[in-house]
């Protein structure tokens, strides 16, 4: 059996109360394993963005448990969390979400600036992922001057430059035109087949599921089917 | 350094609003030096004024003569004071008097008066006694009249008489005596007014000493300095040199207590203004800071969601405001250095002159000082650091997932 990075443990997420009560998740056990490129996919509000943003400790859940390496997430105080995801976690976002004021070397470096990393290796991993990511000779640019396509591609860089154990994408290529996002999930799996990098990631593009290595379907807040292409 | 870069790339990013904000702590910053140095310009004006015609700035009496003054707390000015006095290196002048009072009879009335008897040639180099004269002449213009007095002007309409005319002291001599003499009226001093001076006689030093069997004693040793913010630490160079028990050497904070106290109160209230403009400062800040903190929640929730501790958010709201505030004052310092400079040498002319204490003043002359740049940098700076904690607390706390729902 393979190593499991991230451990969801009869996870149930409500929110409001009463009457209002929406069941984001029922019940959800789901264990990720190193090597995973696994589709999040199920109709709109089914619960995906709830479950990505739980195995990350961003929001937490109303019952059970997720387990990382042996540790409880829900033990975590708000820094330990923010440590936590700086040193295990990876996210791309769905709206990119660069750092405007800073280059796109910066915004690739600037996890590993928190982490201290020394600066000479700092440069050179900053440079390789650059030139993974295909934008070698943009690194002076800022976000605002790169096509979505080409920031994504920034934040996807920025998400593994650190080595994380995970890489959490709430829909990477909702906001790009289907080729593009072809082309950047294409990119994504290249890394997971040759760094063994971990991903998971939501969509709504049966394109996209295509490319997915397992695939998690959520229906209202229920698993009903996880299988392995 | 990450957290600088971050710092002064967002102030850059809303440069009208930066610069808006700059300027509005660099006007506060130059308003507050220069209406610190205008206070400091008028006080010490008013301290000059006080200690030029009066006080001087340093003075030494018998021990327990300025708590209750009298006639018999004399003392004897020996070679070696005299000499230490004189080899002082801060010590410009310095004078010896005697204070005593005494029923002066004119030809029709009488009153009391307050004597002052004076060395004529040296008070005159630690005073402004002889600008005091405004009618007929200082006592050491005068030869051959027989004991001569000025008298104040109030005192001279009292009792009616003119300069030339004698008139009789009756009081009481050292020795336990009765002293009476006859004095010449060769001056008139004081403008009548309620002031010290128009209320008195002055008389030479050796004549009092004679008119109250003083022998060669006096009451009172009054020093001029270099400067009168030199007084407490020159006092108390001075208290160690002449190193006696029976004398008491005080700066003129402590000679004229009520005057001191009465100005420190005053200054009180200039605090007030200046906390004003601070405020001013404060709400421009505070706006600033809340509008750039609110538009930037988005970014601080995707900066927690990358892993970016919270107090690395706050430290960066924090420093991004605060370097604001010290590049305003440090480009206001020029202006308000060269504003006070400007008004030190020439003040602002007063249309209608004040009056304070009986001292005209026609003209607002400022005073440079480290000081009037210091006090308000530091107000500035700390006014900001204090005003930007809120926001900076606010944002560190913020919940990853909401503040990046909002976009
Ligand atoms: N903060 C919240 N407060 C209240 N209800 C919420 C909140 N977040 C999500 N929900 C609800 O939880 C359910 C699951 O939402 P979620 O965003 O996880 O769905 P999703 O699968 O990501 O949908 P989509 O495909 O539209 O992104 C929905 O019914 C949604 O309305
Ligand atoms: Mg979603």
């Amino acid at each position: 059996m393979s190593e499991i990075v991230i451990a969801s443990k009869n996870v149930s997420k409500h929110f409001g109360e009463g009457e209002a009560q929406v069941h984001a998740l029922r019940e959800v056990d789901l264990d990720i394993n190193i090597g995973d490129f696994a589709a999040i996919v199920g109709p709109s509000g089914s619960g995906k963005t709830t479950l990505l943003n739980i195995l990350c400790g961003l929001d937490k859940v109303s019952s059970g448990d997720i387990q990382v390496s042996g540790r409880s997430l829900q033990d975590m105080s708000g820094s330990e969390l923010a440590k936590f995801r700086r040193e295990h976690i990876g996210l791309v976002f769905q709206a990119y979400n660069l750092i405007p004021v800073l280059t796109v070397m910066e915004n690739i470096e600037y996890v590993m600036l928190l982490q201290n990393v020394p600066v000479a290796e700092r440069k050179e991993r900053v440079e390789k992922f650059l030139t993974e990511v295909g934008l070698e000779g943009k690194g002076n640019r800022f976000p605002v001057e790169l096509s979505g396509g080409q920031q994504q591609r920034v934040a996807i860089a920025r998400a593994m430059v650190s080595h994380p154990d995970i890489i959490l994408a709430d829909e990477p290529t909702a906001n790009l035109d289907s080729e593009t996002g072809v082309l950047l999930l294409d990119m994504m799996r290249k890394f997971n087949e040759e760094f063994q990098m971990t991903f998971v990631f939501s969509t709504h593009d049966p394109q996209i599921m295509e490319r997915a290595k397992r695939m998690v379907t959520l229906t209202d807040g229920h698993i009903v089917s996880d299988e392995i292409k | 350094m990450l957290i600088l870069k971050l710092a002064f790339r967002n102030l850059l990013r809303h440069k009208s609003r930066s610069l808006l904000c700059g300027l509005t702590i660099m006007g506060a910053f130059i308003l507050f030096s220069i209406s610190l140095g205008f206070s400091d310009g008028s006080y010490g004006s008013l301290i000059r004024m006080l200690t030029d015609t009066q006080s001087g700035h340093v003075q030494v009496h018998r021990q327990g003569y300025l708590e209750r003054p009298s006639l018999f707390r004399h003392f004897q000015l020996s070679q070696e004071i005299k000499q230490q006095l004189n080899d002082h290196p801060q010590v410009q002048a310095w004078t010896t008097r005697i204070f005593s009072s005494a029923l002066v009879f004119g030809e029709k009335k009488s009153s009391i008066a307050r004597l002052m008897a004076v060395d004529p040639d040296q008070e005159s180099q630690v005073t402004r006694i002889r600008e005091k004269v405004k009618a007929g002449k200082f006592l050491s213009d005068t030869t051959d009249v027989y004991n001569p007095i000025l008298i104040g002007s109030h005192l001279q309409k009292l009792i009616q008489v003119k300069v030339g005319e004698e008139v009789a002291f009756i009081g009481q001599g050292a020795d336990g005596s009765v002293a009476n003499d006859l004095f010449t009226v060769v001056g008139i001093v004081g403008k009548g007014s309620d002031d010290a001076e128009s209320r008195r006689v002055y008389l030479p030093l050796k004549n009092a000493q004679e008119f109250l069997s003083l022998g060669d004693r006096i009451h009172e040793v009054t020093i001029r300095l270099d400067h009168f913010n030199l007084a407490r630490k020159e006092a108390e160079s001075l208290r160690n040199i002449l190193n006696n028990e029976a004398l008491d050497v005080q700066p003129w904070q402590v000679v004229e207590e009520q005057f001191y106290k009465a100005m420190m109160a005053d200054q009180q209230g200039n605090w007030i203004s200046q906390g004003v403009i601070m405020l001013i400062v404060g709400l421009v800040i505070l706006i600033t800071v809340l509008m750039n903190a609110f538009e930037r929640r988005h970014e601080f929730g995707v900066l927690l969601a990358l892993g970016t501790p919270p107090g690395f958010i706050f430290r960066s709201i924090v420093l991004e405001m605060t370097l604001l505030s010290g590049l305003s004052v440090l480009v206001g310092s020029f202006f308000a250095y060269g504003l006070n400079w400007y008004y030190s040498v020439d003040g602002i002319k007063l249309e209608t002159p004040l009056e304070y204490g009986g001292v005209v003043f026609n003209q607002m002359l400022s005073e440079n000082s480290m000081s009037v740049l210091l006090i308000p940098a530091i107000f500035s700076i700390c006014v900001t650091f204090l005003v930007a904690l809120y926001p900076a607390i606010k944002s560190a706390r913020a919940v990853p997932i909401e503040a990046i729902r909002e976009n």
